[in-house]
């Protein structure tokens, strides 16, 4: 069965509740739709969609290479479930800014238990964003202590800049407008198992910030 | 067969899940839908989205003819670039006043030559971002050095702008650079898309450029 709906110019007369009507078609054929909830509303109440955040004292995101790592994600071997990172969000807390970029960094073939490569990952529960509802997350999350071997160190990649910039800034001193560091990813990273994806940044941050980050948990 | 649905108030009970119901239509006839997933995440699950990442690169001038952050969809390929997202971050030293341009020249062939428009290439990584993915790419993502016969066009700007800004001594505010063409930037083949700027950058920058592959 093909289905159809009707090209038409939007009516200017409301329809009436109750009834049926054909769906609109664009010009180019397309099905014209609105939405009725917010992108990830489904998600959401289906238990699917899960906040990590540190502690709001914050930490400082390092270098992406350096071994110890402050905030990350870890989808392990067998977990059967795909990470999608939905957006991130990083707040100032504290401290004079190393000028440089914050980026998110992987490894793969990083298992599922601690050893090598991953030495320590002090896991945390992420909140389920369907509040005291929803699923348990199938992966790990640490929001402070990530601890690489230093060969896995060495081969940490970048998955790309997270396109936020920090100069110099000193918080005391600074006058400076308020500001907003936040992606939103749309779908475009899919975190497989056996991977670690992590927020981190191009040099030392040396500022200390909350970070969080939402993710969906995708069936294989 | 026209589908229909029917036009009412979103239902104040929820539904039951194995039930069948009729889609709800909008007032003017429209479907109303949600979205399971973010925009690109069929695209990146079925292995179709790519990241290229430069880690520190200052950026020419427009009338450069050495890009050092582009991509190249080779003549003969059967697929279309279509750039999703461009991040920069920034490096080091201090910057240029100026703002950061898309340009971009056609009729660029599929391959590096003596008299060619494209006289030299280094080639960059593209990692798939369903990561891990089989899928490679089949554009030529590149990095300096690059070497243009003829100084491509601006095709347009990115919108990211910066003044004269010393880092150690500079009290700003984080920056967000961030473009999304959201499909208005197709790369067809035989076609090079680079990064320029209205004033060579002094700064440098981790570049980030995601697109997907469409086939033409």
């Amino acid at each position: 069965m093909i289905i159809q709906g009707k090209v038409n110019a939007p009516t200017n007369v409301s329809g009436t509740d109750g009834v049926s009507y054909d769906v609109l078609q664009g010009k180019s054929q397309e099905l014209i739709v609105s939405a009725l909830h917010g992108k990830y509303f489904t998600q959401a109440y289906r238990g699917n969609v899960f906040i990590g955040t540190t502690a709001a004292a914050g930490v400082t995101p390092p270098i992406f290479s350096n071994a110890n790592e402050t905030f990350g994600i870890w989808n392990y071997a067998g977990s059967g479930v795909l990470a999608v990172p939905i957006s991130c969000q990083i707040g100032y807390v504290s401290g004079t800014a190393a000028p440089g970029n914050f980026l998110y960094s992987y490894l793969t073939g990083m298992g599922s238990s601690l050893g090598t490569p991953i030495t320590a990952f002090t896991a945390v529960n992420p909140v389920n964003a369907y509040l005291g509802a929803g699923n348990t997350a199938k992966v790990k999350f640490a929001p402070a202590t990530i601890t690489l071997s230093a060969a896995a160190a060495a081969l940490t990649a970048i998955v790309k800049t997270m396109g936020v910039s920090q100069m110099t800034t000193t918080a005391a001193s600074t006058t400076a407008p308020m500001w907003i560091a936040r992606e939103d990813f749309d779908g475009m990273i899919v975190i497989p198992p056996n991977t670690l994806f992590m927020v981190a940044s191009n040099v030392a941050s040396a500022t200390i910030c909350d970070i969080t980050l939402v993710w969906e948990e995708v069936p294989i | 067969m026209i589908i229909q649905g029917q036009v009412r108030n979103p239902n104040t009970s929820v539904a039951t899940d194995g039930v069948s119901y009729d889609a709800l239509q909008g007032k003017q006839g429209e479907l109303i839908v949600s979205d399971l997933h973010g925009k690109y995440f069929t695209q990146s699950y079925r292995g179709n989205l790519f990241v290229m990442n430069v880690t520190a690169t200052a950026i020419p001038v427009t009338t450069t003819t050495a890009p050092t952050f582009a991509l190249w969809n080779p003549q003969g390929n059967m697929k279309l670039a279509n750039i999703v997202k461009l991040s920069l971050g920034y490096v080091v030293t201090t910057s240029t006043a100026g703002n950061i341009l898309w340009s971009y020249q056609l009729g660029v062939g599929a391959n590096v030559g003596t008299a060619a428009p494209i006289t030299a290439y280094a080639a960059g990584t593209a990692t798939n971002l369903n990561i891990g993915s089989g899928v490679v790419t089949t554009m030529k993502p590149g990095i300096a050095t690059i070497t243009l016969t003829a100084a491509g066009t601006v095709l347009r700007a990115t919108g990211f702008s910066q003044l004269v800004t010393t880092p150690a001594t500079a009290y700003l505010p984080w920056v967000t650079w961030n473009d999304e063409p959201d499909g208005t930037l197709i790369v067809p083949p035989g076609c090079i898309i680079y990064l320029t700027a209205s004033v060579a950058t002094a700064s440098t920058y981790t570049c980030s450029m995601v697109w997907e592959e469409v086939p033409l």
